[in-house]
């Protein structure tokens, strides 16, 4: 029963040599057993009790030199210090924790992200094949049969379904349909039950449903009896068959997985083309060589369908990448570019407090000589410049901790709109020990400031040592310089981005429009009279609503899904599909065009009479009619929009201005629209235009309405359009803000920094100074030369930070919009700004040099 | 040798040393403080105490018996010294002539 042998190791430290450290060593060692008879962590505890009280009486032993020596001495000096300047202390520890604290959270969001990116459980050969196209059963079956690349290939989708567990309220869930093979071969393991079964995909089977983690325990209370329960999915009942660990199956937001189902009898077979391919490589197989054996399958496509894919069709637009790759590139930019931004600010930030400290190091430049000379070597004086930094690095990281611990989540939020961003915790190891090691890395830049000054300047002779220390302070303003213009120029761009983004047209008035997004069951839309009535329904309703102007139905809000596209044929000038315009269709009722304010450039938009089934007319944007007819004259053409009735001409009957559909940072998509189709399982939207002001009350009034008209249509979401146009533009917004954020904040440390510095220069040569005066010099040559060294270093630091920022800018190309990398208006605001502050930082100490009474000065002995 | 007086903690120590007799090692003075004064010192303020008032002369320590109870430890007993009975009787010459006339303000 021996007590812990590292604090019977630090308790020796604290012990002077020979009989008084083994009586001590002793006299514990038998406390300690006394105690552990009844309780070893009461032993434990008390043990380290008395190490820590000999360590706070450890004996002033005389060392050479040591004023208060040894490492009590240091501390007690260093807190000394703390408690004198209470004020310098508080804004060097503010600032430490800020950039570690900023650093901390961001990397706890990086880390938490990254890791739920990762859900592919193979992660290294599971590949996204063909990313660039969608597959339809039939060609996911063909491929499957011929290639040789893959252990296991399939696909999936994601849909949003309505879901009903029991006899409770429709609610709706965001389901995956998957081939089970992948499924299985993709998802570590059920916590309950199983995962899809090959015969669960086969035409006919029952259909079953995975539930994921978190509608397990929100929908069904997280039930162990869970499995054999009946549920409706989109009207079809389906067995629950298992429930799957939370983050470990496929499907970023899929709540739920059910089997995709293919049956080759069916048209949409080979013509829905809705499928992502996914494929687990097989062993020894690289993706190169999965590249070509996907380039073998386009070739066989096209002699197989020589209609749809002539040969060449996929030059260039084929590829096969790693399958969280897709992901990545969504959210691992902005969050990548955030943790380079607070590494930054963390590098002024330390640099910064490291300047303080010089500063100050070289004010007790004479307390450390009369050190010197009554014998403290060198490595003393070091060790209480390197216990002072470190005191400050303590306090400062337990307040960054506590920051970091608080900003994770706030950051997190921020990107709210990307369902994949979480923050992992703060204690984490995977983020603790990083940010310990960071926080070690500011404390060993902060120390080795002072310190390096201390061991340069203390070589050499005083004069030259006062040279040594210009030029570090020079140097460090310079890279603070440097710094604070990288960030800087990448907030301008940003800036630039966003501001191009919010002056997109979008064809619309987004303000006062409210988007209701609904995911209708397939049995409510079993037949065209069922669909036709609850659309009737629906938009009287809606449009009955106090303060509703208009309502308008549509299978895609703008901004918001994505649309099918179609090939077009022009009557007067047929093609074949493969080599036809493709547009996006856009199935809308006449109300679409009100509720959104669009009216007709040419001819008219569509009418109640125009139906769907059979169309009778279709209207086109204006840059669709300009792809097709670019002589004009759209109106009163006709054109074929159905691959498979090539022939069957329907008139174009009005032209509208484009409407921007799926993304903002594109050109306007041509788009084409036709009456709101009637088929079963489609989204469905309301646009409802409402007089007075969006809030919680409107949407609870529209949910409201749509429940009455049919209590079994979930509503997806109700969104203001507004908000809908800025999550368009969300991660940009949420960077730029922070990125703003960052800058000013390296900037005031910038400023902080040229005013410290030139104050000390100040202070160093007030003699120089005060005798100049008294020899004449103007006060306004003095207050220049001040200032000018303050912006020539900052000065220094832009031409620096601008070139570096001009070779890594490039690395910002996928955020930034209508603007280069290379754009000279933020380089030269990011510059001035720098400028303007470096001379109004200056402008103080500068001032106050001016001021200097010579005849004082003189007299004191400068 | 200092012939000052003694601090408050070290005329405990030194008391608990005399008391103990020839039994005086760290363990049993913290007991003896712990027991008949109510106060157990920490081990940082009892060791620099003794490692002090051996400096000043004032006691001497020596070897005694190691035992596994102690991780094969010698103990280290302490006695008093006449400098430090002196400085004792001292001390307490000096704190009774000043109690002398206070009692009554604690009636």
């Amino acid at each position: 029963m021996r007590p812990p042998r590292l604090l019977e190791w630090m308790a020796a430290r604290t012990l002077p040599d020979g009989l008084s450290r083994q009586g001590a060593l002793g006299d514990l060692t038998e406390g300690y057993r006394r105690r552990a008879r009844s309780s070893r962590s009461v032993a434990v505890l008390w043990y380290a009790w008395q190490v820590a009280s000999l360590c706070a009486h450890a004996p002033g032993r005389a060392v050479r030199g040591g004023v208060g020596g040894g490492w009590r001495g240091d501390v007690r000096w260093a807190g000394r210090l703390l408690w004198r300047h209470p004020g310098f202390s508080l804004g060097v520890v503010a600032v430490l924790a800020a950039g570690i604290g900023a650093y901390s959270a961001v990397y706890s969001v990086v880390d938490g992200t990254f890791r739920g990116l990762s859900w592919w459980s193979d992660g290294d050969r599971a590949v996204a094949v063909w990313p660039e196209r969608r597959f339809s059963f039939g060609m996911l079956d063909l491929y499957g049969q011929e290639q040789s690349a893959y252990e296991t290939l399939g696909g999936y989708k994601e849909r949003a379904v309505s879901m009903r567990a029991g006899s409770g309220e429709p609610a709706s869930v965001t389901a995956v349909l998957i081939t089970p093979a992948l499924f299985r071969a993709l998802a570590a393991g059920p916590r309950l039950g199983r995962a899809l079964a090959d015969d669960d995909g086969l035409v006919g089977a029952d259909p079953v449903v995975v539930l994921g983690d978190g509608l397990w325990r929100r929908a069904f209370g997280a039930d162990p009896d869970v499995l054999g329960r009946t549920v409706d999915i989109g009207g079809v009942p389906a067995t629950v068959v298992g429930v799957q660990e939370p983050g470990r199956a496929p499907g970023g937001r899929a709540e739920l997985w059910m089997p995709a189902v293919g049956d080759p009898r069916d048209d949409d077979f080979w013509r829905m083309q809705d499928l992502t391919a996914v494929g687990v490589l097989s062993r020894g197989v690289s993706i190169d060589e999965a590249r070509r054996d996907l380039e073998a399958f386009a070739d066989r496509l096209s002699t197989l369908f020589p209609m749809f894919y002539p040969p060449g069709f996929a030059e260039g637009r084929l590829s096969v990448v790693p399958a969280d790759q897709d992901q990545r590139r969504t959210v691992a930019t902005p969050l990548l570019l955030l943790l380079a931004g607070t590494s930054l600010l963390l590098v002024v930030a330390a640099l910064n407090v490291g300047s303080l400290l010089l500063g100050r190091a070289i004010e007790r430049a004479p307390e450390l000589e009369v050190r010197r000379a009554i014998g403290a070597g060198r490595g003393r004086v070091v060790r209480q410049l390197l216990v002072e930094a470190g005191g400050f690095a303590i306090i400062g990281t337990t307040a960054a901790a506590a920051l970091a611990a608080l900003g994770a989540p706030f950051v997190a939020r921020l990107f709210a709109d990307e369902a994949l961003v979480h923050a992992a915790s703060v204690l984490d190891p995977s983020v603790f020990v990083p940010g310990s090691i960071v926080a070690f890395g500011a404390w060993a830049v902060v120390a080795a400031v002072p310190v390096g000054h201390f061991l340069r300047a203390s070589r050499r002779a005083p004069g030259r040592a006062g040279r040594a220390r210009a030029g570090a302070q020079r140097a460090l303003i310079a890279a603070q310089g440097a710094l604070a213009t990288l960030l800087l120029v990448g907030a301008a761009l940003l800036v630039d981005t966003v501001a191009h983004l919010r002056a997109v047209p979008l064809g619309f008035d987004p303000e006062g429009l409210v988007a209701v997004e609904l995911a209708p069951p397939a049995d409510r839309l079993e037949n065209v009279g069922d669909a036709r009535t609850l659309y009737d329904a629906l938009s009287s309703r809606l449009a009955a609503l106090p303060g509703v102007e208009t309502v308008g139905l549509a299978g895609a809000i703008p901004l918001g899904d994505p649309l099918l596209t179609t090939p077009v044929n022009l009557e007067d000038a047929p093609v074949e599909p493969a080599a036809a315009v493709v547009a996006s269709v856009h199935e809308v009722d006449p109300g679409f065009f009100q509720a959104l304010g669009v009216q007709a450039r040419e001819g008219r938009v569509l009418e109640r009479s125009d139906r769907a089934r059979a169309p009778e007319a279709v209207v086109v944007n204006e840059s669709l009619a300009r792809l097709l007819w670019p002589d004009g004259g759209a109106v009163g053409r006709r054109i074929a929009i159905d691959p498979h009735a090539w022939d069957r001409w329907v008139p174009v009957v009005g032209v509208v201005p484009d409407v921007r559909s799926g993304g903002i940072t594109g050109p306007a998509e041509p788009t084409l629209y036709v009456a709101l189709a009637e088929q079963p399982a489609r989204a469905l939207a309301a646009l409802v235009r409402v007089s007075d002001r969006y809030d919680e009350r409107t949407a609870g009034a529209l949910r409201r309405a749509v429940a009455e008209v049919d209590p079994l249509v979930p509503v997806r979401a109700v969104r203001s359009m507004p908000g809908v146009v800025r999550s368009a533009y969300a991660v940009r917004w949420v960077v730029m803000g922070l990125l703003v954020g960052l800058a000013g904040f390296a900037t005031v440390l910038g400023a902080v920094g040229v005013y410290a510095t030139l104050t000390q220069h100040v202070a160093a040569r007030r003699r120089e100074m005060g005798v100049r005066i008294a020899l004449g010099a103007r006060p306004t040559a003095i207050r220049a030369d001040i200032v000018r060294a303050g912006a020539g270093f900052t000065a220094v630091g832009i031409l620096i930070g601008s070139i570096i920022a001009l070779i890594t800018a490039p690395m910002l190309e996928s955020l930034l919009f209508g603007v280069s990398a290379a754009s000279p208006a933020a380089y030269l605001g990011a510059g001035l700004v720098l400028i303007v502050t470096a001379l109004a930082a200056a402008w103080v100490p500068a001032a106050r040099a001016a001021r200097l009474p010579p005849a004082e000065v003189l007299r004191s002995g400068g | 040798m200092s012939s000052s007086f003694l601090g408050e903690f070290e005329q405990m120590v030194l008391l608990a040393v005399v008391r103990l007799g020839d039994g005086a090692y760290g363990v049993a003075i913290r007991d003896e403080l712990a027991t008949v004064a109510g106060r157990e010192p920490s081990s940082g303020a009892l060791y620099t105490t003794l490692d002090r008032l051996e400096k000043k002369g004032l006691v001497t320590s020596r070897e005694g018996e190691s035992s596994p109870d102690r991780g094969g430890r010698a103990r280290r007993y302490v006695r008093v010294t006449t400098e430090g009975l002196a400085a004792l009787q001292r001390t307490r010459d000096a704190f009774a002539a000043l109690w002398d006339g206070v009692e009554e303000v604690f009636e």
